[in-house]
């Protein structure tokens, strides 16, 4: 009898065996226990809920490092500012007093979050939109470069009245981040270079990419022209703009184009002629240079936080700017 | 049985041993999971991470039901644990090479969650980063409900401060009131083939035959008559 259970045994074990294995399978299929989904790579990486927190919190932040006492502002921008947006905040301690640009935090309605940037890498956007006290739209651009690290405001500009942005992809898709300039009429650093150069005083350069009909463009040639007329034989004035390219960054708009974030530096240099014995400056600028009159030259340094619209083709727009003098040197 | 009435008795036996066996196989599996799960239908997996890690959970444990999952880590008494849902790959980005335990799947023989322990450095976790889903504080026990929404999400645990935590304990509990019904259901199946297979083993023992079991049986009759 002990053979016939042991060939039994040789042709139940292995059935039993393959049934059992199998029955594992489709056990874990009827338990409902499945493989765990695959990470979604090619949306936002927050929910927008999420991102209107982060919003709130570093505008807060940002309110409160503004009214802060000195002694304890550097501690609070240094939490609530990265990038342009410090290099402006810093310009109030600098020339010692608040900086010149409107607050980009002073707001009657809570902040909007316009979009933020797509994927799981890094670095990761947020762009969103306050309103300031007067009433006055500011883009405020939010940057984080790394897990570690949370967003920070990375520059803020207010919206020339009128002006407008083109729409931007939903929260939950995401807004790609633009690192080249693939399907823009011009790389951003290119378009940026160029606008810089049309900046010029007293020899601009032609900007055959940039609409220079902008308030604060045309603004800027008025005042410089302006000034060297004032100064008249007595002085020469002269005005660079350069990109500060690790500050400038870009957010894919909705079907093409993108919104650049961007921070120019502008130096303008008094130079007195030989038959200009004296110049007496402004009183603003006699409590800057601790000069009451200027015998040789003066230099004064600006932040330009500009925010320009880049179509797929045709001309590119600023739609947002702010200037703050953060150095004042004179002889 | 007159179905298999033609099949030779080995093959009879053959398919009593197999149903017998499968049935028993699925009553002890139905009681055990049932004596497991409990009424409630509760399954619950737990490990002790090693000291000195962060401790990471990730998707194979906490995303594969469709039920929420509760995860409570427990430390000495006074201990300041902190824990944070993000996304896989955020998690993985904030940990970096910091020494973590990185729990990877739950076993039911056992009803504990094992992993492997990665990267070597005396890094922080990243608390107040803005990677985090949701994030949880407590004082000697944190518990955190993973629902599954969000999934995949990854669970990091530490200390408060973002250093490792000393955990005592690492508990995953699922509840699913189904499986109370599968496992009951499995024992029941267990137990009715188990009561056949044990039918037919004794309906042949009553009808004995010489061997080969190839003959029918009322030649069969008739030969037992004859003797």
């Amino acid at each position: 009898m002990r053979l016939p259970a042991m060939r039994n045994a040789r042709v139940v074990l292995p059935l039993a065996a393959a049934l059992g294995l199998a029955g594992c399978g489709a056990g874990t299929a009827l338990a409902g226990v499945h493989d765990a989904p695959a990470q979604v790579t090619n949306q936002a990486p927050i929910s927008p809920e999420a991102a209107q927190q982060i919003v709130e919190r570093v505008i807060t932040k940002v309110d409160e490092a503004d009214r802060a006492r000195p002694e304890v502002a550097k501690d609070l921008r240094a939490e609530a500012f990265t990038g342009a947006a410090l290099a402006v905040a810093k310009a109030s301690d600098q020339i010692g007093e608040p900086a010149a640009a409107p607050n980009p935090v002073s707001r009657t309605e809570a902040p909007k979050v316009l979009a933020m940037s797509r994927g799981t890498g890094w670095p990761r956007l947020i762009v969103a939109q306050t309103t300031a006290g007067d009433g006055g739209s500011v883009l405020n651009l939010l940057f984080s470069p790394d897990a570690r690290t949370p967003f920070r405001l990375s520059a803020s500009a207010t919206m020339h009245p009128g002006a407008s942005v083109s729409a931007l992809d939903s929260l939950t898709k995401g807004s790609p981040v633009v690192t080249e300039g693939a399907g823009l009429a011009k790389a951003p650093k290119d378009l940026l270079a160029e606008y810089a150069a049309s900046l010029a005083f007293p020899k601009p350069a032609k900007a055959d990419d940039v609409d220079g009909s902008d308030q604060f463009t045309v603004g800027v040639r008025a005042n410089a022209a302006a000034q060297a007329k004032s100064f008249g034989k007595l002085a020469t004035l002269t005005q660079k703009h350069e990109v500060q390219p690790d500050q400038t960054l870009a957010i894919q708009l909705r079907g093409g184009g993108a919104l650049v974030f961007a921070l120019l530096e502008r130096t303008d240099t008094i130079t007195l002629k030989k038959g200009g014995k004296s110049l007496t400056p402004s009183a603003e600028f006699q409590r800057l240079v601790r000069k009451k009159t200027l015998t040789k030259s003066a230099e004064l340094k600006s932040y330009e936080t500009v925010v320009l619209t880049v179509p797929e083709r045709g001309k590119a727009a600023v739609v947002a700017a702010d200037e703050v003098l953060f150095s004042a040197k004179g002889a | 049985m007159p179905v298999l009435a033609s099949v030779p008795v080995v093959a009879k036996r053959a398919v009593l041993v197999a149903l017998t066996a499968v049935g028993l196989v699925l009553l002890v599996l139905g009681l055990w999971f049932t004596a497991h799960l409990g009424l409630s239908g509760t399954a619950t997996f737990t490990t002790k991470p090693a000291s000195g890690s962060i401790a990471v959970l990730e998707p194979s444990v906490l995303n594969r039901v469709d039920q929420p999952v509760t995860v409570t880590a427990r430390a000495a008494q006074g201990t300041q644990l902190w824990a944070g849902l993000a996304s896989p790959s955020d998690a993985a980005a904030v940990v970096g090479d910091a020494a973590h335990t990185s729990v990877t799947s739950a076993h039911v023989n056992s009803w504990s969650l094992t992993g492997k322990r990665a990267g070597t450095a005396e890094a922080l976790v990243a608390t107040h980063a803005d990677i985090w889903h949701a994030t949880k504080s407590g004082t000697g026990t944190v518990r955190v409900t993973v629902h599954q929404s969000d999934a995949p999400e990854s669970l990091v645990i530490a200390n408060a401060d973002g250093t490792p935590a000393a955990l005592s304990s690492l508990t995953l509990t699922v509840q699913h009131s189904t499986w109370v019904f599968q496992s009951l259901l499995c024992a029941l199946v267990g137990l009715l083939a188990v009561a056949a297979g044990i039918g037919g083993f004794w309906q042949l023992r009553r009808r004995p035959t010489t061997g080969g079991g190839a003959r029918p049986d009322s030649a069969r009759d008739a030969e037992e008559v004859a003797a």
